[in-house]
């Protein structure tokens, strides 16, 4: 099974990954409009609005990648940090700057 | 000596250091990912283990480097004109250090010719046993012909490009060359194969 991940308000075109895909390991900035730091949920680099394209939701942020939303933005409920997310839906993502 | 007393200079080098790292990370990511999955970790490889130690060292100097170089910034006094020339320097540095890219190693951004002595002589040891003149064809092969490695190499460099202006995209101390990262982007397939040719044959009447 594959999914689709969309960037909707850039130009890039939608990509398709199968499913379980680190977006860290697929996602680059040739191909899509993220970029990644640390990679290790630390640096907010790829602070991103993630919205599930149909029913199914991701696995909620784990407790660490919890504690630095909570800095990078606070209250934004689509936040998360791309480098953290594992496919288990098709998604949009927004590249969002952190506070 | 240039950044003494000087809390923005200081944050420009952090800033530099941010885009060295984020070039090491597409690989090093990747390296790091055969121990981060290893069921049994007490038994993985030790190479792997210090590729991911190694990896979790990386992403602690960019965090570092993101917080000093990007963000302290901001909470400082506007930049001077001087202190923006240092800072754009700083980074045409980077650009002109990390302009080449290599087949020898994918993901690092030196010149090949600089390691023709080397790979020659590992070419010539008892580990290749090459006579003198199956050591030059084989480096030829391998540096002076338009290969997948060599394309390979390439896009490396090229997501290397692309992450550096989105890391200094809001930057705006910095002039529109750099970045836009535009010495690097000149960097291309065709360039490196005249570059290496060119060392290549000077090695070659030299051996």
């Amino acid at each position: 099974m594959t999914f689709r991940v969309e960037f909707p308000g850039t130009s890039w075109p939608a990509l398709e990954f199968p499913e379980g895909a680190v977006l860290s390991e697929r996602l680059t900035a040739v191909n899509s409009p993220a970029l990644f730091g640390c990679r290790t949920g630390i640096c907010g680099t790829c602070l991103v609005e993630i919205e599930p394209i149909c029913d199914y939701a991701l696995p909620p942020p784990a407790e660490a990648e919890m504690e630095a939303l909570e800095i990078y933005a606070p209250g934004n409920a689509k936040a998360r940090l791309a480098c953290q997310i594992r496919l288990a839906t098709g998604v949009r993502l927004r590249k969002i700057d952190a506070l | 000596m240039m950044s003494s007393n000087n809390a923005f200079l200081a944050s420009q080098y952090l800033l530099v250091r941010g885009l060295r790292t984020l070039n090491g990370k597409i690989v090093q990511h990747r390296l790091s990912r055969f121990y981060a999955d290893d069921a049994d970790k007490e038994r993985a490889p030790l190479p792997a283990a210090v590729s991911y130690y190694h990896f979790m060292d990386e992403s602690h100097h960019f965090n570092t480097s993101r917080i000093i170089g990007l963000d302290v910034p901001r909470s400082l006094e506007p930049p001077t004109a001087f202190e923006r020339w240092v800072a754009s320097r700083g980074v045409a540095g980077c650009q002109r250090d990390h302009f080449h890219f290599s087949i020898l190693v994918n993901g690092i951004f030196w010149c090949d010719a600089a390691a023709f002595g080397t790979v020659y002589r590992l070419l010539r040891s008892k580990l290749f046993s090459f006579d003198h003149g199956g050591a030059i064809e084989m480096m030829q092969a391998c540096f002076a012909e338009d290969t997948a490695a060599l394309h390979a190499s390439f896009q490396t460099h090229r997501t290397a490009v692309e992450s550096y202006r989105a890391f200094v995209e809001g930057v705006s101390h910095l002039t529109p060359a750099n970045r836009e990262m535009r010495h690097m982007a000149e960097s291309d397939v065709a360039g490196y194969l005249a570059r290496t040719r060119r060392a290549l044959a000077g090695f070659r009447a030299a051996a």
